[in-house]
């Protein structure tokens, strides 16, 4: 079940005091996030798991200087990209993504073959955005996967707001050109 | 691309962590926590040495000019007359504070390490498997 804001600093609060059910909770919320945001970044999926790891055995031992001015999700995601980019500066590589695992949802009513086109067309996407810059890549995910705002961002990633909005520009420009390329014709579905 | 045909599609990117992700997590951070314990332990037990072995020889001297079978030391060409009091006092003081720190130091790491145990709960090694 997703958390409210105010539910995400209840649990924070808990976990000041060690409480590892409360941070439970909060991984179990953030992490595929989390985990999207490393990929746009290091665009290695082991190497991405590893960085969010980090970021939050961070958030675990510094719990204690959240200060509530900005959204948990912000003060998390601020960690997981400053760790992303550290570890992308030591290994210095653009890896593609090579394992697309599915870990797709529990089947449910949908048709087989459209559950086959739903994983499909995600495993495209996610290619898309990985021939993306990691800053493109990025900045499209936190504004349309994690619906922050363009401060928001701003406090996450460090970028002015003018960079932001020209990433914006051109990581659309870009992922519109990526999925033309994978999908050829059929890139209209989706476009 | 249309807002709101990217906002579709990104929407669809998110990466899903592998199966027992928070587990490990967890397990991880138990692990680092009891090797951070024990190291912080052995530090702390090196430095206590050291101070107690300060100690004692602070003691030894403190003892030699109250007895006044030091009254003076000689640093170099100057001869420096030691009045047993003041200097007593002085050394008596550090002496005091170092101890009064070394008591304070090992209270706020024996709090921090839950008196002994890790900042996981008992019951989290339970689901853990225990380490």
């Amino acid at each position: 079940m997703a958390t409210t804001k105010e539910q995400d600093i209840r649990l924070i609060e808990k976990v000041k005091n060690g409480d590892t059910q409360a941070f439970r909770q909060l991984v179990d919320e953030y992490k595929d996030l989390s985990l999207s945001l490393a990929c746009s970044i290091l665009k290695d999926r082991a190497q991405a798991e590893d960085a969010i790891q980090e970021a939050f055995i961070k958030v675990f031992r510094k719990a204690d200087s959240f200060r509530q001015q900005s959204a948990f999700s912000s003060w998390l995601f601020r960690i997981v990209v400053n760790t992303s980019y550290n570890q992308l500066k030591r290994n210095r590589s653009n890896l593609p993504l090579t394992q697309i695992t599915s870990n797709d949802p529990a089947p449910d009513e949908k048709s087989a073959l459209q559950q086959l086109r739903e994983a499909d067309r995600r495993k495209y996407v996610i290619m898309a955005l990985d021939r993306l810059k990691p800053d493109e890549a990025l900045v499209l995910r936190l504004f349309y996967l994690c619906e922050h705002s363009l401060k928001e961002i701003a406090k996450i990633t460090g970028f002015s707001t003018s960079k932001i909005k020209v990433d914006l520009h051109r990581g659309r420009k870009n992922m519109a050109r990526a999925l033309k390329n994978l999908l050829g014709d059929q890139a209209g579905d989706l476009l | 691309m249309k807002e709101e045909a990217i906002k579709k599609i990104i929407k669809e990117s998110t990466v899903h962590t592998t199966p027992g992700f928070t587990d490990k997590l967890l397990l991880r951070i138990q692990r680092e926590e009891a090797r951070m314990g024990s190291l912080a332990i052995a530090r702390r037990h090196r430095f206590r040495l050291a101070l107690y072995g300060v100690a004692v020889l602070g003691i030894f001297f403190t003892a030699m000019f109250f007895l006044d079978l030091v009254p003076s030391i000689s640093l170099g060409r100057y001869r420096l007359n030691l009045r047993g009091t003041p200097f007593l006092i002085l050394i008596l003081c550090c002496l005091f504070a170092g101890a009064n720190q070394i008591l304070k130091w090992d209270y706020l790491a024996s709090r921090a390490t839950g008196g002994g145990q890790s900042k996981v709960l008992d019951k989290d090694r339970e689901i853990l498997g225990g380490v």
